[in-house]
């Protein structure tokens, strides 16, 4: 397996098995991806996920993990991304009170002790 | 009672153990939750690096990735660990994004002569930049890779080429057991590799188990650490269904108590 042939494979797996939906065994990295995504969000944005409300905050979560793969996604740094996700979806355009929600985090982000 | 363990810190664990200040032999740091972390913040991890050793673990190196080495991350890693004086710095062998794509999971490796030679050329650039050695630790494998090279060779190897030791993470051998059937105590009997320090935790024992480190040790798992000389570090990790500090010193203290 030359370097080629070594990133071809981790193409292929990352599509395959991370993006993917799927069930079983198959879908292990995918719920991984998911769940850890939901721990992390879920943590640091509680009002935000229940004024979305949990079955839209997981929707959400999803979503950007399938459609828009965050740079760097682990820990505080996912929240970020999420958030100015959130601010481009449709399904929010008619919620007022929720896109204040977010845009009020992604400015509580810019102070000093936003995180932890 | 001096626990022989010592804790993987979480930000909820702070205070508490500030406060108490408990006999605890190291604490282990995530790069990852403290980077970002606030000046405040980072003051109370100057206060706990005064009392315990620090062991530094990161899990964004992406040492087996096809994606070039991100030069700005190893340079925030190496003011961290300036910073702090970290007794040791770890992360994974494994890999996360490909062409900027980022998992959250730990992905596998194929177990060939090449990946072994991917791998060991970027350790030691890796390790030539933060003018360390990099521990690498046993991630949890829950599918089958390609390539006929067994596991612990490959950790064997890299210590052989680079110099790096292995970060073991006993309850990972477990979950590997699991899914591909790997023994554990295999791959402890054929490892040559020194080991920086030792992981333990505790996972749910359902179906198709995870490494969620959600529970104390299983007996099996400290009976693997009874296999590990007393001298090397051990670190207990736990994230979810996290139990509050009070609650967490008794139980590592029992924990030695079974062990010893």
């Amino acid at each position: 397996m030359s370097e080629t042939e070594l990133h071809a494979w981790q193409a292929r797996f990352f599509s395959d098995r991370v993006r993917t939906p799927s069930s079983g065994a198959d879908g292990v990295y995918f719920r991984e991806q998911v769940f850890g995504a939901l721990d992390v969000l879920s943590e640091a944005l509680p009002e935000l996920r229940d004024a979305l409300g949990e079955p839209n905050f997981r929707f959400f979560v999803r979503e950007l993990l399938t459609e828009a793969q965050p740079h760097d996604a682990f820990g505080t740094t996912l929240v970020e991304p999420f958030l100015w996700f959130l601010l481009t979806r449709p399904e929010l355009s008619a919620h007022p009170q929720q896109l204040q929600l977010v845009r009020d985090s992604i400015e509580h982000l810019r102070t000093p002790d936003a995180y932890v | 009672m001096t626990a022989r363990m010592g804790i993987s810190l979480r930000h909820d664990w702070v205070d508490s153990l500030l406060t108490t200040q408990p006999p605890l032999p190291a604490l282990e740091v995530i790069f990852e939750q403290w980077v970002f972390a606030s000046d405040t913040a980072l003051g109370h991890l100057d206060q706990l690096r005064e009392r315990y050793p620090v062991l530094l673990h990161c899990l964004s190196m992406n040492i087996g990735s096809s994606d070039p080495l991100d030069r700005h991350y190893f340079e925030q890693v190496r003011t961290f660990a300036d910073r702090f004086a970290v007794s040791a710095v770890s992360d994974h062998l494994s890999w996360r994004s490909i062409d900027g794509a980022w998992s959250l999971s730990l992905l596998p490796l194929p177990r060939t002569e090449e990946t072994l030679a991917h791998v060991a050329g970027r350790l030691s650039e890796a390790q030539a930049f933060l003018d360390r050695t990099i521990a690498l630790e046993n991630i949890s494998q829950y599918l089958p890779v390609p390539g006929d090279i067994p596991f612990v060779e490959m950790f064997n190897e890299l210590h052989r080429r680079c110099g790096a030791p292995i970060h073991l993470d006993l309850n990972n051998l477990l979950v590997t057991e699991r899914w591909l059937g790997e023994s554990p105590g295999a791959f402890l009997e054929a490892l040559r590799a020194d080991v920086a320090w030792v992981h333990v935790a505790g996972h749910k024992d359902v179906p198709l188990p995870v490494d969620d480190h959600s529970r104390m040790p299983s007996a099996a798992c400290m009976k693997l650490l009874a296999r590990v000389p007393p001298s090397v570090p051990v670190i207990l990790e736990w994230d979810r269904e996290r139990p509050a500090f009070r609650e967490l010193l008794p139980a590592i203290s029992r924990e030695r108590v079974a062990h010893v």
